[in-house]
């Protein structure tokens, strides 16, 4: 069953764009399962990168409420909405006594599908290439 | 107890039933490669978090386990990089066979039997290059030199240069890298996963450093990453450098004969195939159709 037949959200690629560069220009993200994105920019990729791209497509996504909200209907969102259908990629990840969650269960999500395509994809923060990456500018700033 | 008969002949031709269709813009090369190496970072990251999820499960089995998977990996990703290079090689045969007549179609090897699959298609570039392995840097930059030289001359292209005199200066370091990285995948294919002593020689004298053998390869998740970006920012390079120099010895070609082709029409075909905008005499060609393929 695609997002179309589940509870989800119209959204401009635009507002996904506008979105992006609102968590910062520096922050890192992935792509899993969209065979169009992924032929055009390398994964993982910074978000204003990603951001620029999404604006140059200019095309509607449909983006999924995971909380299966009877409201979710196909009505058309902008960015202000998507702070509240963002999940953790650790969601469904059992904590054991002692232990906290792995490093990426923090990592944000949104599952998505473009208007007229089958397929789902993710959309997934990467906390990790965007910490290394951070470093790797501080070490280039701090050898000059 | 006796095992079952099973015929195996035909389970081996039933495995070529098991395919997917391929994505429409795998038939450009920068995009396909960057498809593939994206399935295999988020093989590998999914692995990683569903098993990550699984807390009964014993470390070190687990690590062993996703040790082995990224030596496998690895080979995707560097495998990936040399279909790249073979399909861009491929795509400059198409784009220059028409208008050439000299001898740069020589330095592929190709037997008349690999060429009779191909008779009667619009493949000449894939039946040339297809039969190849590109996992040589000094025969890469050969193949690409002479394919990409100007009429009669020898060529002064090199895709990977090499310390000296070749060009850019700026891209020599990675002939050496890509060298390593050349070796790396022999030992996981060949060997699986074994230095050998010659292998270990042979890196030894790429790496200028000690390299320990009889080893099995453990890569690790950084190491991955690490060589799928160099991998990655390698390819982006290759294309823009081998689209530019076709849109230049195509702009020679039509200087010398401008009745051969409409440099528009050339400059769109070559601009597509590399995804970038290339102006062929003088005229810039689309780097893409645009808009977002439907599943119709």
């Amino acid at each position: 069953m695609s997002i179309q037949n589940k509870p989800h959200y119209v959204l401009p690629a635009s507002a996904l764009a506008q979105w992006l560069d609102q968590q910062g220009a520096d922050l890192w993200w992935n792509v899993d399962g969209d065979s169009y994105l992924t032929a055009l920019i390398t994964f993982p990729c910074p978000g204003d990168e990603l951001a620029a791209e999404l604006r140059r497509i200019n095309s509607t996504l449909l983006v999924l409420d995971k909380s299966q909200s009877q409201e979710a209907k196909g009505q058309v969102i902008d960015e202000t909405r998507l702070d509240e259908l963002v999940g953790r990629l650790g969601d469904d990840v059992p904590v054991t006594v002692g232990k906290g969650k792995p490093s990426w269960a923090e990592n944000r999500v949104l599952y998505l599908s473009w208007k007229d395509r089958h397929e789902e994809w993710l959309l997934v923060e990467d906390r990790e290439t965007t910490e290394s990456s951070r470093e790797e500018a501080a070490a280039k700033g701090g050898s000059r | 107890m006796a095992r079952p008969r099973t015929d195996l002949n035909q389970r081996i031709k039933y495995i070529l039933t098991h395919v997917e269709t391929l994505d429409g813009r795998a038939k450009y090369p920068l995009p396909h490669y960057k498809q593939s190496g994206a399935e295999t970072w988020n093989n590998l990251a999914y692995v990683e978090r569903s098993f990550g999820q699984l807390t009964t499960l014993y470390k070190a089995v687990l690590q062993r386990h996703l040790t082995r998977l990224n030596a496998m990996l690895l080979v995707s990703i560097i495998e990936n990089f040399e279909r790249f290079l073979k399909e861009i090689a491929a795509a400059c045969v198409n784009h220059l066979a028409h208008f050439v007549l000299d001898d740069r179609f020589n330095e592929f090897k190709i037997q008349g039997s690999a060429l009779a699959v191909h008779f009667g298609t619009e493949t000449l570039g894939e039946s040339l290059c297809e039969s190849s392995t590109w996992l040589d840097c000094g025969e890469i930059n050969d193949r690409f030199r002479k394919l990409l030289a100007d009429l009669f001359e020898p060529g002064t292209f090199y895709l990977f240069p090499k310390k000296g005199q070749q060009q850019p200066v700026e891209e020599q370091w990675r002939y050496e890298t890509l060298s390593i990285v050349w070796q790396i995948r022999h030992s996981v294919v060949h060997n699986v996963g074994v230095i050998t002593q010659s292998d270990a020689i042979k890196l030894r004298l790429l790496t200028k450093q000690q390299i320990e053998s009889p080893r099995i390869l453990a890569p690790t998740r950084d190491d991955l990453k690490c060589l799928k970006r160099f991998l990655d920012e390698t390819a982006e390079i290759c294309n823009r450098r081998v689209g530019e120099r076709l849109a230049q010895l195509l702009t020679s070609i039509h200087t010398s004969n401008p009745g051969l082709f409409d440099p528009q029409d050339v400059a769109n075909r070559i601009s597509r195939t590399f995804e970038t905008a290339l102006a062929v005499a003088g005229v810039t060609g689309t780097a893409s159709s645009g808009g977002l393929p439907t599943d119709e």
